[in-house]
């Protein structure tokens, strides 16, 4: 019985507790916060034991109610191998972003109502397993981005949190159609109405060609892809992100990066990919080529930014072009690396963000040059800090040379230039980290107001010790993570192979692109 | 007596009573010098109160099912008042939100009560609107309609022109008026063109004729000056010239009431006339309807854009959903469901219409002139109008969880259905254009400092208690669309 709730918990507490934090104290409500974060924790970790990895590709703990009953539209939530890492890592950040926004001291009761209202709009997405009310969180999560963006960011606050909004916002009312579209499909094959996942799963659709040489397949499929890959971001329209990033405070980047991006990947892996495979397979080179593209293109750039926060950024659209070249792999070795990746991004892109917005407390600024030789001054946050550059470059033994490790063995499956090309991204990025923590922490100090700074404040330890424990777990023992989803990656390509045209045999390591 | 009392009486009585209390009103005016404000007030809020049960009597009494629909040979009940007046459920559920929209008004009429309003005439002729409304809606025929139309019309024109010191105001009423009627104008002449032809004035009789003769072209006359009729009266694009002057020049409150009653009425004339009248000649206007909605939700979008104003911004934002409902209003068909669907719409956005002039009179009321930059640091000196002005752009955007998102969703969903794609490709496209007005009204909310601004003085509870209804009911609506009749 309290399993079944455990689902809708994981929502309702941080939904309830947003509007909870108006009636509280501008202090009260940033301890509330925090409180309830962990116990978002502690219900991530009931969740982490409950779930059964060997059962990986079936919904498990579904909850449902009916709720627009005429078009099958449902209340549901269940969750499976794709959500739950993600899921987890959502329940993981949340503390961390809300500890990281203690220095705050303006009008914290929204502040914090925002988190938490964003906390569950992001649960929520992952856990919905009906296509509406999937919609209806992916959007309702633009909200309290866009007010933490616009309200608590820095100068060009309210330029990037429009453009966040207008960006994502475009994509999703395409995508918007698209279900429109698919629910008229399901109905003319079926005769019912339904917005389950598993039922629109079975639809198939007529090679006709509807407008542009694109059949009905291949439209609902750049439909979803396109407000995914605005999200990813995926080269070319990640203009928003650097913007967004850079503008938003450092809570708000933590979650940007670690939890929102991974949702046009998981977006991909629920619903373009399975519902249109067909569509997936013609376009998955071209996809590939340009997640390839946007590693190469987002390692350039973040090379050459004199801005912290911007070369993160600019990372970060190079690393996610790595989970999408491993799902573009379409073989499982790929996939499990993709996910991993999703994991270790927003992981240790959280901590580079985390420990950026540390540095910017104390000097108000991000900009290289305005710091150097830092180790003398800050030896344990200049620790932490070479600690999550490796973690973020891939350097073996911690947790972002799995999943990067992974992805190129499954891309070199599929095709090996590929695998070529994109490990060109590693050398990069090793080389604009590298040259990001000469810049900072090490060399003479050149500025000497620096040399009063502070070292790390209890309150900062307790947020970067789990951060990089975790991260060096999943570097050492990524086996016992894996464990909880890799079952449904390798039922994955199954599934939707079987609704493909292309025959089975070929699973085994065949050649994608030829085909 | 009991048979007068079920057949005529009963009917009638949300009629009635708006009826009742205009006139009882009308009669302390004469019979009291000076004050008794509190009277009339509550006189005037009895009226809508008891539309209001009396309509949930009624569908009470007669639980219809809608699935019968409009085009049914039998309508549900129909009155024999020769059959001009038909009472099904569109008309029941009309009645409901006529009668609320009246009431969440009247609590906020006041605003501009004393100085202006010496001898009640805005609460006198708001009863009086609202009968016509009413009338309008449960239309039968022809001539029927002429007067629904007419009884809601002009009382309208006055009380848009009611600031009579303020040139802006009588301008407003004056052009609302030229061009109101001109489109009233069509309607005759489309009625008489009908009669004619088919030498009745009656619904039924006229469609029963109609299908035998679908290409006269004298019948294409009348439907071309019918849709510039009812153009005119929803303010769609190219009609839709006077909506942003009559709005702006209105007294705020009479703004809120023209944009959600008056509003949900134009549509229930086109409901009536498109779903119902011309029916059969559904083929013939159903692209024209989509075009045009199309051009509406692009002219309304866009021209928001460029305002400063917040009346004009809402003004062309009611333009933009115009145009939204008349896509609505294009996929009518023998299906009746979608009736319901616009109806939903109407409601939704009514009742965020009116949150938002709820709280723009109250700026008024405080001084401020209706500029975007008005509303700066507003978020965090007045929380409560903060996020209720803040819910209300979100739902008129239409992002969820708001009413407004699934009021779009229903509808653009009918759309595709119905084989509307492309339409409603072009709709989400001006949605994304108009998305950057709305969250306007959150930057300044929230994200602009307030230029020496401080909460707002002077307050007013009962519009208070308008705001956080409207406020409610657009959360509300969201997770139950089932209590508004829909599914």
């Amino acid at each position: 019985m309290m399993q079944e709730w455990l689902l809708l918990s994981l929502v309702l507490v941080p939904l309830i507790s947003a509007v909870v934090c108006f009636a509280l104290t501008d202090v009260l409500a940033k301890y509330f916060a925090f409180g309830v974060s962990l116990v978002g924790l502690v219900l991530g970790a009931v969740l982490y034991c409950t779930f059964d990895g060997s059962h990986a590709t079936q919904f498990q703990l579904p909850i449902s109610f009916s709720w627009i009953t005429s078009l099958g539209v449902q209340f549901a939530f269940a969750i499976d191998g794709l959500s739950f890492p993600l899921v987890v890592l959502t329940k993981v950040m949340m503390p961390v972003a809300v500890l990281a926004s203690f220095p705050e001291k303006r009008n914290l009761k929204l502040y914090m109502a925002c988190y938490l209202f964003l906390d569950a709009a992001m649960t929520g997405t992952f856990l919905a397993t009906d296509l509406v009310l999937f919609y209806v969180f992916w959007e309702m999560m633009l909200i309290p981005m866009l007010l933490l963006i616009g309200i608590w960011g820095s100068e060009q606050r309210i330029y990037a949190s429009l453009k966040f909004f207008i960006f994502t916002f475009a994509g999703s009312v395409l995508m918007l159609v698209a279900i429109f579209f698919l629910i008229t499909q399901y109905h003319e094959q079926f005769g019912t109405y339904s917005t389950n996942i598993a039922s629109l799963y079975q639809l198939h659709f007529t090679p006709v060609k509807l407008c542009c040489g694109l059949s009905i397949e291949q439209l609902i499929f750049l439909a979803f892809f396109i407000a995914f890959a605005i999200k990813v971001p995926l080269f070319p329209l990640h203009t928003w992100l650097p913007d967004a990033h850079v503008q938003a405070p450092t809570g708000g980047s933590i979650l940007l990066a670690a939890v929102l991006l991974k949702m046009g990947t998981y977006g991909m892996l629920r619903f373009a990919i399975p519902i249109a495979p067909n569509a997936f397979v013609g376009f998955a080179p071209c996809i590939a080529h340009l997640s390839i593209i946007g590693i190469l293109y987002g390692a350039w750039v973040a090379f050459k930014q004199k801005d912290m926060k911007k070369m993160v950024a600019y990372s970060s659209v190079s690393h996610l072009g790595f989970c999408v070249l491993g799902i573009c792999a379409m073989n499982a070795k790929g996939l499990t690396g993709s996910m991993l990746q999703m994991v270790n991004h927003g992981l240790s892109t959280g901590a580079l963000f985390l420990l950026v917005g540390m540095l910017y407390e104390r000097r108000h600024s991000k900009k290289f040059a305005d710091y150097g030789g830092l180790a003398s001054i800050l030896p344990f946050f200049s620790l932490f800090f070479v600690f999550v550059a490796c973690s973020s470059m891939g350097v073996p033994g911690l947790n972002g040379f799995v999943g990067e490790f992974l992805v190129l063995m499954g891309s070199f499956e599929a095709n090996p230039v590929w695998a070529g090309i994109s490990v060109l991204g590693v050398v990069f990025g090793a080389l604009y980290m590298l040259s990001m923590v000469k810049q900072v922490l090490f060399g003479p100090v050149t500025h000497t107001e620096n040399r009063s700074l502070k070292d790390l404040s209890p309150r900062e330890w307790l947020v970067l010790v789990p951060l990089c424990l975790l991260i060096l777990y999943l570097g050492i023992a990524p086996h016992d993570f894996l464990l909880k989803f890799n079952q449904s990656i390798d039922g994955y390509w199954a599934q939707v192979l079987k609704k493909t045209a292309l025959d089975a045999s070929l699973m085994k390591g065949g050649n994608w692109v030829s085909l | 007596m009991n048979v007068f009392f079920e057949y005529f009486f009963f009917p009638l009585s949300p009629v009635l009573a708006l009826v009742a209390s205009g006139l009882l009103l009308i009669l302390l005016e004469c019979v009291t010098e000076e004050g008794m404000k509190p009277l009339k007030s509550l006189v005037a809020l009895l009226g809508p109160i008891l539309a209001i049960y009396f309509t949930w009597s009624l569908s009470r009494e007669w639980p219809v099912a809608f699935t019968q629909g409009l085009q049914s040979a039998a309508p549900v009940w129909l009155m024999e008042f020769s059959k001009v007046y038909r009472l099904d459920e569109m008309s029941l559920s009309f009645f409901w939100a006529i009668g609320v929209f009246l009431l969440v008004t009247q609590l906020f009429f006041h605003s501009f009560y004393d100085k202006w309003n010496e001898k009640n005439e805005l609460l006198i002729l708001s009863e009086f609107i609202a009968v016509g409304m009413m009338l309008l809606v449960s239309a039968n025929d022809l001539v029927m309609l002429f007067l629904g139309l007419e009884l809601m019309s002009l009382p309208t024109y006055v009380i848009v022109g009611f600031r009579r010191e303020d040139v802006r105001s009588s301008e407003a009423g004056l052009k609302y008026f030229l061009f109101g009627s001109f489109g009233t104008v069509l309607l005759l002449l489309a009625t008489a063109i009908l009669y004619m032809q088919f030498g009745s004035l009656k619904f039924e009789q006229i469609n029963a004729l109609m299908g035998a003769q679908l290409n006269q072209p004298s019948l294409l006359l009348a439907l071309g000056l019918m849709v510039g009729a009812v153009g005119f009266k929803i303010g769609a694009a190219p009609f839709h010239m006077w909506v942003s002057d009559a709005y702006e020049g209105a007294p705020t409150s009479i703004t809120g009431f023209m944009g959600s009653a008056v509003k949900l009425a134009s549509f229930g004339l086109a409901i009536r006339v498109f779903g119902g009248l011309f029916l059969p000649l559904v083929g013939k206007w159903s692209t024209l309807l989509g075009w045009l909605a199309v051009l509406t939700m692009f002219v309304g979008n866009l021209s928001a854009l460029v305002q400063t104003n917040l009346k004009r911004v809402f003004a062309y934002s009611s333009i933009a959903h115009a145009g939204f409902l008349l896509l609505g209003v294009a996929c009518l068909s023998k299906d009746a469901a979608n009736t319901q669907l616009i109806y939903y719409y109407l409601v939704t956005y009514g009742m965020m219409f009116l949150g938002v002039f709820a709280i723009l009179s109250l700026l008024e009321k405080n001084g401020r002139v209706l500029e975007f930059k008005s509303l700066s640091g507003l978020g965090f000196k007045n929380p409560v109008l903060g996020i209720a002005l803040a819910l209300f752009a979100l739902s008129a955007a239409g992002i969820p969880p708001t009413a407004g998102f699934f009021a779009k969703y229903f509808l653009l969903f009918e759309a595709v259905k119905a084989n509307g794609t492309f339409f409603v490709v072009l709709a989400v496209v001006s949605n994304i254009i108009g998305i950057y007005y709305y969250l306007r009204v959150l930057v300044h909310l929230y994200m602009k400092e307030a230029e020496g601004v401080s909460a707002l003085a002077e307050e007013s509870p009962s519009t208070y208690l308008a705001i956080v209804v409207c406020a409610l009911s657009v959360l509300y609506f969201a997770f139950v669309p089932a209590q508004l009749g829909v599914f």
